[in-house]
């Protein structure tokens, strides 16, 4: 069973469609990069699938479940933009994940912590925009969830966060869960993707695997995007 | 869940509450020693000069502590409620696997208790102004007549009269606090002008309660006579306060829950983090 | 040797390629013991299902062999791999031939300067 789903999706903000249609599924096993353009509808779509936005019309299935308190229960997330309590230390961070979600591992998140040399001590406060969004990963990577939602991972870090952030996605691999990344910075993902889908102005442009896109056109997917987003 | 919520919801407020009671209770005792020697010191002809000043700068803190207690209470259910809620940290907490009820409700009993702590505190700085030993002994029999003459007066009901009170004052916490929290979830449910829409729908709200509640009460003026006869008629003196205070509870409870339904409904169906 | 890939290619075929390249240079020692896919998957930086096919494809072609419980291991079968040394060996040939031809030299010509150039990096390297 798919572990996303979406069938004739759309979501509207005033006049505004931001999601127009869509219908994709994505199974569990992948890693699954959704591209497109800034306004493309990649957060909207997220968002959607996180229960923080309700559809205009259309459905949306999380494990076969409406988004929403169970769902959630299955779904690490890592939002766009910082969200964490900037009042709190990594130590009560985890502590805070630890008592919402049964299948946050301490352990692997200490780990992770360790090789970034990030002290539990640290108040998100004292430390830069860089460092809480690793910390803030690490955090969603340490769930053992069967959907990680991934929200521009790779957005604003440097290139040795932005490997280890993929080494993570990759190390966390597990053939029950699904993990989608969002992101425009192709180039960055590509080899560590399954399949890509492209979406463009609230609408699915395709679904397709990596290799057989390589196969068949001979590009890379970065290649293509510029193609096919060409203006 | 809600334990859990409740937990880090105390953790987040303890860290200005408690302070703040701390400062009330220091500058309740700098008052009381600064009274005590001030007098001892007019007794010399003394008094007078700087010393005098200070002493009077720290009552007039400790009365500017007191009002703080229930106005940073009041500030920091609103900040909190914002900030955890409609702006970045909200795309953690709506995220958790807690309905938004559980989320709410954490934040309207965790600022009904800094309100009752307020209450108390303030009680206990304003009684140490004046404490000796002789008073606490005297206080215990205080109470115990207080509470033996309430139920005398009120025939065995002094205990349903605190209830009564004590749950008017939790409505009364939990109303104060949704008056802000429905317009700012409202107001956050726009793209834009975030705030500012906030600010508009808390007049609008204000200006509606007051317009429902006028019209009610010109729609109940007809009957008023015919109710004032049947008080009399049936009711003795304990019956009309206990009366009165279950009207202000049902009216406040009214409001109270249409305007939690609307918050419920506004962060439920039309969230729209930034 | 770190893992490159290029852009035109997909990258399962990369991945056998280079595989492949460290069985035949002796990196890669006959019987030893592969890491596991994720391990791999991680070092190469690519999608550990992508990985996962190489290894597949590989274990068709009886360069390596998986034991249920041990893990994975290169072929034992020198004689396997000496094959595969040859196969890589006819293909570089063949490109080599193919660029020659498209710059115009014929195969005599072509086995002349092979012969020259071979001499003169033979003296060059002292021997």
């Amino acid at each position: 069973m798919s572990i996303l789903e979406t069938k004739g999706l759309v979501k509207r903000f005033g006049a505004m469609t931001a999601l127009d249609g869509v219908t994709l599924s994505i199974e569990p096993g992948r890693i699954v990069g959704l591209l497109g353009p800034n306004g493309s509808g990649k957060t909207t779509l997220i968002k959607l699938a996180n229960g923080l936005l309700v559809p205009t019309a259309g459905e949306i299935w999380v494990d076969g479940q409406a988004p929403g308190r169970e769902s959630h229960k299955l779904v690490s997330y890592l939002p766009e933009r910082t969200s964490l309590p900037l009042w709190m230390t990594v130590k009560e961070l985890q502590a805070f994940y630890q008592d919402f979600f049964a299948d946050f591992q301490a352990e692997r998140s200490e780990e992770m912590l360790d090789r970034l040399e990030i002290s539990p001590k640290q108040r998100m406060k004292q430390m830069s925009k860089g460092t809480r969004e690793k910390v803030q990963l690490i955090l969603t990577m340490s769930r053992q969830a069967k959907l990680y939602l991934l929200d521009e991972p790779i957005g604003g870090v440097d290139p040795a966060a932005r490997d280890y952030i993929l080494d993570t996605i990759i190390r966390n691999y597990n053939p029950e869960a699904a993990v989608v990344i969002s992101t425009h910075l192709i180039a960055d993902v590509e080899k560590v993707l399954d399949e890509v889908i492209f979406i463009d102005r609230g609408q699915i442009l395709f679904q397709s695997s990596v290799d057989s896109i390589r196969e068949e056109k001979g590009m890379s997917v970065d290649a293509l995007f510029r193609e096919v987003y060409k203006c | 869940m809600l334990r859990k919520l409740l937990k880090y919801e105390f953790r987040a407020t303890a860290r200005v509450m408690l302070p703040l009671y701390l400062v009330v209770i220091v500058l309740a005792l700098l008052t009381r020693g600064a009274s005590l020697w001030t007098q001892q010191v007019t007794f010399y002809g003394l008094g007078e000069g700087l010393l005098g000043v200070l002493a009077a700068l720290i009552a007039v803190g400790f009365i500017l502590a007191l009002l703080a207690t229930f106005v940073v209470a009041v500030v920091l259910a609103v900040v909190r409620f914002r900030n955890n809620l409609l702006t970045d940290e909200g795309y953690v907490m709506f995220t958790l696997p807690v309905s938004p009820h559980s989320l709410v409700c954490s934040k309207l009993i965790v600022s009904a208790v800094w309100f009752l702590g307020a209450v108390v505190i303030d009680v206990v700085a304003l009684v140490s102004l004046v404490a000796d030993v002789a008073m606490f002994q005297e206080m215990g029999r205080v109470i115990q007549e207080v509470f033996d003459s309430l139920t005398a007066y009120y025939l065995g009901n002094g205990v349903l009269f605190l209830v009564e009170v004590l749950i008017l004052f939790l409505l009364g916490c939990a109303y104060t606090c949704l008056s802000f929290y429905t317009p700012l979830a409202i107001g956050h449910s726009f793209a834009q002008h975030k705030m500012l829409l906030s600010v508009a729908f808390f007049f609008a709200i204000v200006v509606a309660v007051n317009m429902i509640s006028g019209a009610a009460m010109i729609a109940g003026l007809p009957f008023l006579d015919d109710l004032t006869l049947w008080v009399g008629a049936n009711l003795t003196p304990a019956g009309v306060v206990h009366g009165v205070l279950w009207g202000s509870i049902a009216y406040t409870a009214v409001f109270t829950v249409v305007l939690y339904c609307i918050t419920i409904r506004m962060l439920h169906r039309h969230l729209n983090l930034e | 040797m770190p893992w490159q890939f290029r852009n035109d290619l997909p990258i399962y075929t990369q991945l056998i390629a280079q595989i492949q390249q460290k069985i035949v240079s002796g990196a890669l020692e006959p019987g030893a013991r592969l890491p596991s896919v994720r391990d791999l998957a991680a070092e190469a930086g690519v999608n550990p299902n992508t990985m996962q096919r190489a290894m597949m494809e590989m274990e068709r072609e009886e360069l390596v062999y998986s034991q249920r419980t041990a893990g994975r291991f290169v072929t034992q079968d020198g004689e396997r791999i000496r094959r595969l040394r040859e196969d890589l060996a006819r293909n570089q040939v063949k490109e080599f031939l193919a660029g020659m031809f498209q710059l115009g030299f014929g195969l005599e010509e072509i086995l002349t300067f092979v012969q020259t150039e071979g001499e003169t990096q033979r003296e060059h390297s002292g021997n």
